[in-house]
């Protein structure tokens, strides 16, 4: 009985570790940006956020005026530093939050609200 | 021997001029990025590698070929060339730019062994949404036997939004008087995405008429 009660807290806690990790995984930078009209212009901007190691994907919206930043798992940006690269390629930084998003999601955000 | 001590003392007029500044974003050429451009028509071509030092100053080095007039032979000149971001303003939806750029020249005419040294400086302002793109360049160029004065205008309508991950799609036109020419209307097509750039057009105007203008410019 008490081994049962082991696995059962031992499963319990490596779940919730598990899920705590996704969380973390999840976490997504967003980045608002003024003066982003065209791709050409703002290709760099995706170039420096790519060159980071702690980067895992990249989303740009010319039309929200956002950059979305995912970590690597475990790994987290800098915001002075995302603030720095971004001005380096001639923008400025409105804001930067940190969502509990994927990529995906905000990119389907951004799809919905267009439509 | 007089003009190369004056190209020298230009150069370090521009230099001592371009160290006095803070820097900000490139001439399109943010910090760290390399631009190449060419670009070609029947009387000018242009071929060009930029850097951006920082975020307010780039670099470049460049070839402009030129054939005024009704002269045969192509006019080379070699560039060296800063560029300065001037003044970079947002707005709800677009962005205003001004630049000014200065450099030294090499020029020679093909067929003739003397080269001469020079200077060239110019002003680009522009505005664009993700809809209107307009430009005005006024461009000079100078050594103790030639010189060219070019301006430049673009205006241009894009017929949708183009996201970021799009292929943006722009129609326009072109007007162009350089020094001893007439005015060249060139109405043109522009398609771009995130590294590539190109420009297309045919002048319509008389003197020019049916001569294809390409531009081309690549990030890397």
């Amino acid at each position: 009985m008490k081994s049962i009660a082991k696995f059962a807290l031992t499963t319990v806690t490596f779940t919730a570790l598990a899920l705590g990790v996704a969380a973390v995984h999840a976490e997504t930078v967003k980045i608002k940006v003024d003066g982003m009209v065209c791709a050409f212009c703002a290709g760099s901007i995706e170039k420096k956020m790519k060159a980071n190691k702690e980067t895992a994907e990249v989303f740009v919206s010319l039309e929200n005026k956002i950059v979305a930043v995912a970590q690597k798992p475990g790994q987290k940006l800098d915001d002075a530093k995302l603030k720095a690269q971004i001005a380096d390629a001639g923008y400025e930084v409105k804001g930067i939050e940190r969502v509990n998003a994927t990529i995906a999601d905000i990119r389907a955000e951004v799809k919905a609200k267009k439509s | 021997m007089d003009t190369r001590m004056h190209a020298l003392r230009v150069g370090a007029v521009l230099a001592t001029l371009i160290a006095a500044t803070t820097a900000e974003a490139g001439f399109f050429i943010p910090k760290g990025t390399t631009m190449g451009m060419m670009s070609l028509s029947p009387n000018e071509q242009n071929f060009e590698l930029s850097y951006g030092f920082d975020r307010r100053l780039s670099g470049m080095l460049g070839l402009t070929r030129v054939r005024e007039g009704d002269a045969a032979a192509w006019r080379n000149v070699a560039l060296a060339q800063a560029t300065y971001l001037v003044h970079r303003q947002s707005t709800d939806d677009g962005i205003f730019n001004a630049y000014v750029w200065a450099g030294p020249i090499a020029e020679r005419v093909e067929g003739e062994n003397k080269t001469r040294l020079g200077g060239q400086a110019g002003v680009w302002l522009d505005f664009e949404t993700r809809l209107i793109y307009s430009r005005i360049k006024a461009h000079t160029f100078k050594t103790e036997r030639w010189r060219r004065n070019e301006v430049v205008a673009q205006g241009m309508l894009a017929p949708y939004k183009a996201e970021y991950d799009q292929i943006a799609s722009w129609g326009g036109v072109q007007l162009k008087r350089a020094s001893g020419e007439s005015l060249e209307v060139t109405p043109y097509l522009r398609f771009f995405q995130r590294n590539w750039w190109v420009d297309a057009g045919v002048s319509v105007d008389r003197k020019h008429r049916n001569d294809f203008f390409l531009n081309v410019m690549y990030l890397f």
